[in-house]
């Protein structure tokens, strides 16, 4: 890249020890944009900690990262979010604006969501060249499923709101999708131009290769997110009890790793009680970053028992850092992404336990097989490190301040 | 009177793929045009026309190309491809307005 002024980054997001979705996707880019010689500096506009999530670090910039600093500036479900961000944001005079996103950052509610959401072309009004990455589009959402909705006349409302902040959040410079297929709907629907494809990246890519044996002890069947939306663990136990009632398998142990999503809350502790007659049913609680390589390095295979997607899983991309099988539903926008990317996996029947029990079976039954989804994950994962995406930002950023300087980049 | 006469001559690279570029085969073109970067080759021509698919990890090989050279105060330019679906992700990506994109080896040539 020609070294121009370097980059002063403000970016939106939730941020580690915060524990907001895209909390981990935040925590890898900005973890390698602090590495770039283009980069002089990142402000990240955090939400404030809840209590007991401690307290956000400041780190110094040294030989080979920026310094990074953290302003906790919104809330989640606030209506307040969008004015509150603007204010930090003109306080800090970054060169520019990355938003780290998807349609429930700022709110799980109606309102607070969507007035959220209008906080890029607030940055966009403030002449400052704005990248929305957004991880989900409303087109492909199942609103129902994923909490939004109670039934068809609301998800059809939702949907029309949905439309008109889909507008508003393409308000932006540019907005930067991790599909191919939601490039072209939004391109198509909403006749965008400044859309653009921006894969979602693999965060270890400077691992070592991973072991493809398991560890003594049971077979571990892992599932790793925030559950209790369109993320329902039941099918997957009851897919367990049907594995373990075959009786000729090595022991199981089923880990649910992670929390309960936002707008959930309680879902994980109402499961455990359900199933508290199981004994090799195991829940984490919030996975802390050093203990992610344990939890998947440990697991014969990771389940995925989503109903619908909203996204690129960053989940799938550390099963293939950690070289590891996966199961998954046969849902269209999720399998895209895996044939698009390189990954493979069994494939279920969306929250039908008896599929996804066969599914698992294919996996853990037949060793052979198990290593063949393992290695072809693992080389999918080295494709693309998110250290590159992070360098395709930049050129994007570093196109919108040249427009900026000859007068191209009009305001909203 | 002196005339003083200084011949200038660019050395450009140009590298020609074919098949696909996914991401299995991409670190094998990753390690070559690494190779050449390092050699202190930094003016580099991609001949696309033979490339039949091309992912995200083939364009994240030509990005990283281009942001390596250009540290150097070299530039890559590429011949644009003629597969129909290696076309899709640049316009994807919007790379296609990064890139210097031509339609010979030789006009890749003429733009150093």
């Amino acid at each position: 890249m020609q070294m121009g002024k370097r980059l002063k980054v403000g970016m939106i997001t939730t941020f580690p020890p915060g524990k907001g979705s895209l909390n981990e996707y935040a925590y890898h880019f900005v973890r390698h944009m602090r590495t770039k010689e283009e980069v002089s500096e990142i402000i990240i506009f955090a939400d404030d900690l809840n209590e007991g999530e401690g307290t956000y670090k400041n780190e110094p910039g040294n030989e080979t990262e920026c310094p990074l600093s953290v302003i906790p500036c919104w809330e989640f479900g606030r209506k307040r979010n969008s004015v509150r961000i603007m204010q930090a944001v003109k306080q800090a005079q970054p060169d520019v604006i990355l938003y780290n996103m998807q349609f429930a950052t700022f709110g799980g509610d109606r309102v607070s969501g969507a007035l959220g959401l209008l906080s890029p072309a607030l940055a966009r009004l403030n002449g400052i060249p704005t990248i929305v990455l957004l991880h989900n589009i409303m087109e492909t959402v199942d609103l129902q499923s994923a909490g939004f909705a109670s039934n068809s006349i609301i998800e059809g409302v939702i949907r029309g709101f949905g439309n008109m902040f889909t507008r508003m959040i393409l308000t932006a410079d540019i907005v930067a999708l991790t599909i191919p297929k939601y490039v072209e709907i939004l391109t198509e629907k909403y006749e965008a131009e400044n859309v653009v494809l921006a894969p979602h990246g693999s965060f270890e890519a400077e691992k070592p290769k991973p072991s493809f044996d398991l560890p003594e002890g049971p077979l571990q069947i892992m599932t790793f997110g925030k559950f209790g939306t369109y993320k329902k663990v039941e099918p997957l136990i009851e897919a367990v009890e049907m594995l373990e009632k075959d009786g000729s398998r090595p022991p199981l142990e089923l880990v649910i790793a992670g929390t309960d999503s936002p707008n959930a809350k309680g879902y994980l502790e109402g499961v455990r009680n359900k199933y508290s007659h199981m004994e090799n049913l195991r829940f984490t609680g919030y996975v802390l970053e050093e203990d992610v390589p344990v939890i998947f390095g440990d697991s014969a295979v990771v389940v995925f028992p989503y109903s619908s997607t909203t996204g690129s899983s960053g989940v799938l991309h550390q099963a293939g850092n950690y070289g590891k099988a996966t199961v998954l539903p046969n849902i269209g926008d999720f399998a895209e992404v895996i044939m698009d990317e390189g990954y493979t996996g069994e494939f279920f029947k969306p929250e039908d336990a008896k599929s996804m029990s066969d599914a698992i079976g294919r996996v853990i039954d037949n060793p052979e097989n198990r290593e063949k989804i393992a290695r072809q994950n693992y080389l999918a994962s080295q494709g693309l490190p998110i250290s590159e995406v992070v360098d395709w930002y930049i050129f994007h950023f570093q196109m919108l301040l040249e427009k900026q300087k000859s007068g191209q980049l009009a305001g909203v | 009177m002196n005339i003083a006469t200084k011949e200038v001559v660019k050395k450009v690279i140009t590298i020609c793929p074919e098949g696909r570029l996914d991401s299995f085969a991409a670190p094998q073109l990753r390690s070559k045009l690494v190779a050449l970067i390092e050699a202190g080759h930094d003016q580099i021509v991609l001949d696309l026309r033979n490339i039949e698919f091309m992912d995200s990890a083939g364009i994240a090989v030509l990005v990283n190309t281009l942001k390596r050279t250009r540290q150097t105060g070299g530039d890559t330019k590429l011949v644009t491809p003629h597969d129909e679906s290696t076309m899709r992700m640049f316009r994807l990506t919007q790379f296609d307005k990064i890139f210097t994109m031509v339609e010979t080896p030789e006009d890749a040539i003429n733009q150093f």
